[in-house]
């Protein structure tokens, strides 16, 4: 076991460190960044297969597991997203620097190296209700570095002129496709509930900041279509990352935690 | 004229959102201290909640009936079917948790809910058998023999956590079992006339939400739709807001 440990600490310090060098280099404008970055990806899947083969199941159960999954969507959806255009290469470093991210903690926190899966997660809503919320959390998390980097960049006015408007619209295209992958995931969620536990919402506490986090960015898309209503959604846009936060990793801190449905250790 | 009401409900629905937002973060933290934990029960909630549903039939009602705008209404409708699911539910369902002896001989026909009343099924169950995996020292998996006993049906299915068993409009769910003696199970049992059209809600929210944002987002039919029309205004010299089709032509291209 305690080979497997340093294997797996290997396995997430290598594709941190890839994936941290391929953000470094597509800023420098390197063409060894897609190396890296494929690099780091495979290292990445590297985990996710050793979790895989250890647990006999689809590793997105325990935080450890989930967290090596996220990692692993950003480069394939940003692939999907900038593809072969040269127009929208600047967008792979906020795919590459936010993907070392989760491995970061996955190198400090208990691996957990074997996992039952307890009854109520053996269900076929279990792999696409996590998914569907993995992909729409690395889009979220990409957006909300894109609006921080365009605050800092744009000063205080936050004006929606020239660089700001390239990423206000990058911003837009990328929570329009995170969007559906969360409503996925609630919607899903909500179902399988219903098969479990008989009910579609129990006013659990994960439900609750999950449906928070939907609302803040439901907030962000009819607030950009009111007039003069953009730094205002840009602020929601901000609301519904921290809320993303609190359902993802704070949750266990909130009162009524003790009695959480989604409480599985 | 129009687009100033179109304006207004759309900040409407701006400010119901948020409100509802606002509400579920204060509950979400101050349930236990203000409300004894009965605030999701309560019917305060329903003003938020009455506030966004009348927000939501508004934009429905007054957006101009195109099939061209059917995920609008897939998924704007779908919340309003698992909100009127959900309602069905709390006014016409019935639902009781209650705890049973894995005991062949035993059949009962009504159980007693926490309040004291009697819930009647209208037929009796029994459990037949209790059966309970184990990979290691952890429960992988625990199953129960449910026999139904109606008029002129006599049958036993085998429920599981995940896989609950239907019968004549009831739903039995495996919640959990006796972890000493393993002597009874736990019980979930709902008679929900809102169960479908809930779910159905949920099936119009996820496909007008993956259509509204799919079709919208760069390269989707109607991102090239709108270049067209753009080029088509300039060529004919209407004025177009520069921005909006410069927008409009990079995302085409994409």
């Amino acid at each position: 076991m305690r080979e497997l440990e340093w294997l797996a600490a290997g396995l997430s310090l290598a594709a941190l460190s890839c994936y941290a060098a391929a953000g470094v280099l597509y800023i420098k404008k390197k063409k060894e960044a897609g190396g890296a970055a494929l690099l780091g990806w495979l290292f990445n899947l590297g985990i996710f297969v050793k979790n895989s083969v250890l647990n006999g199941y689809a590793p997105f159960a325990s935080m450890y597991q989930v967290l090596g999954v996220l990692a692993l969507c950003f480069l394939p959806i940003g692939l999907l997203l900038i593809g072969r255009r040269e127009t929208d290469r600047w967008l792979w470093p906020f795919f590459c620097f936010p993907a070392a991210v989760p491995l970061v903690g996955t190198l400090f926190m208990d691996k957990q190296l074997k996992w039952a899966l307890v009854p109520a997660l053996q269900s076929a809503w279990f792999v696409p209700h996590v998914l569907s919320y993995m992909l729409s959390y690395c889009l979220a998390a990409v957006a909300f570095v894109l609006t921080a980097v365009s605050v800092i960049k744009g000063g205080k006015s936050g004006d929606l002129h020239g660089e700001n408007i390239r990423y206000e619209d990058a911003i837009y295209r990328i929570l329009q496709i995170s969007f559906p992958f969360m409503t996925i995931g609630l919607c899903f969620g909500a179902l399988w509930a219903d098969q479990v536990w008989g009910n579609f919402w129990q006013w659990d506490v994960k439900e609750i900041w999950s449906l928070i986090t939907a609302l803040c960015y439901l907030c962000y898309f009819h607030w950009r279509r009111v007039p003069g209503g953009r730094r205002t959604a840009r602020v929601w846009s901000v609301l519904g990352f921290a809320s993303l936060i609190v359902t993802f990793l704070c949750v266990n801190l909130l009162p009524g935690v003790e009695e959480s449905f989604h409480l599985y250790a | 004229m129009g687009s100033i009401k179109k304006q207004g409900r759309m900040s409407a629905a701006c400010w119901s959102m948020a409100v509802l937002a606002g509400v579920l973060i204060g509950a979400s933290l101050l349930n236990d201290l203000l409300f004894g934990g009965k605030f999701y029960t309560s019917p305060v909630l329903l003003l938020p909640a009455l506030f966004f549903a009348g927000c939501l039939l508004w934009c429905m009602a007054r957006e101009k009936p195109s099939m061209r705008k059917l995920e609008f209404y897939l998924c704007h409708g779908g919340v309003l079917l698992v909100l009127i699911g959900a309602l069905m539910g709390w006014g016409f369902g019935q639902n009781v948790n209650f705890h049973i002896p894995v005991d062949p001989t035993a059949a009962y026909g009504e159980v007693q809910t926490s309040s004291g009343g009697l819930i009647s099924f209208g037929f009796d169950i029994s459990v037949q058998s209790f059966e309970l995996e184990r990979t290691g020292s952890a429960v992988s998996q625990y199953r129960a023999e449910l026999r139904l006993i109606g008029d002129g049906t006599d049958e036993v299915r085998t429920m599981k956590v995940n896989a609950p068993v239907d019968f004549e409009g009831w739903r039995f769910y495996l919640m959990d079992y006796d972890r000493d003696g393993e002597s009874y199970v736990f019980l979930h049992a709902k008679k929900d006339p809102g169960n479908r059209i809930f779910a159905a809600g949920l099936w119009c929210v996820i496909l007008g939400t993956m259509a509204m944002c799919l079709r919208i987002a760069p390269g989707g039919v109607r991102s090239r739709q709108a270049v067209k029309t753009c080029e088509v205004h300039e060529a004919h010299g209407v004025q177009t807001t520069a921005r909006d089709c410069a927008g409009e032509r990079r995302d085409g291209k994409r």
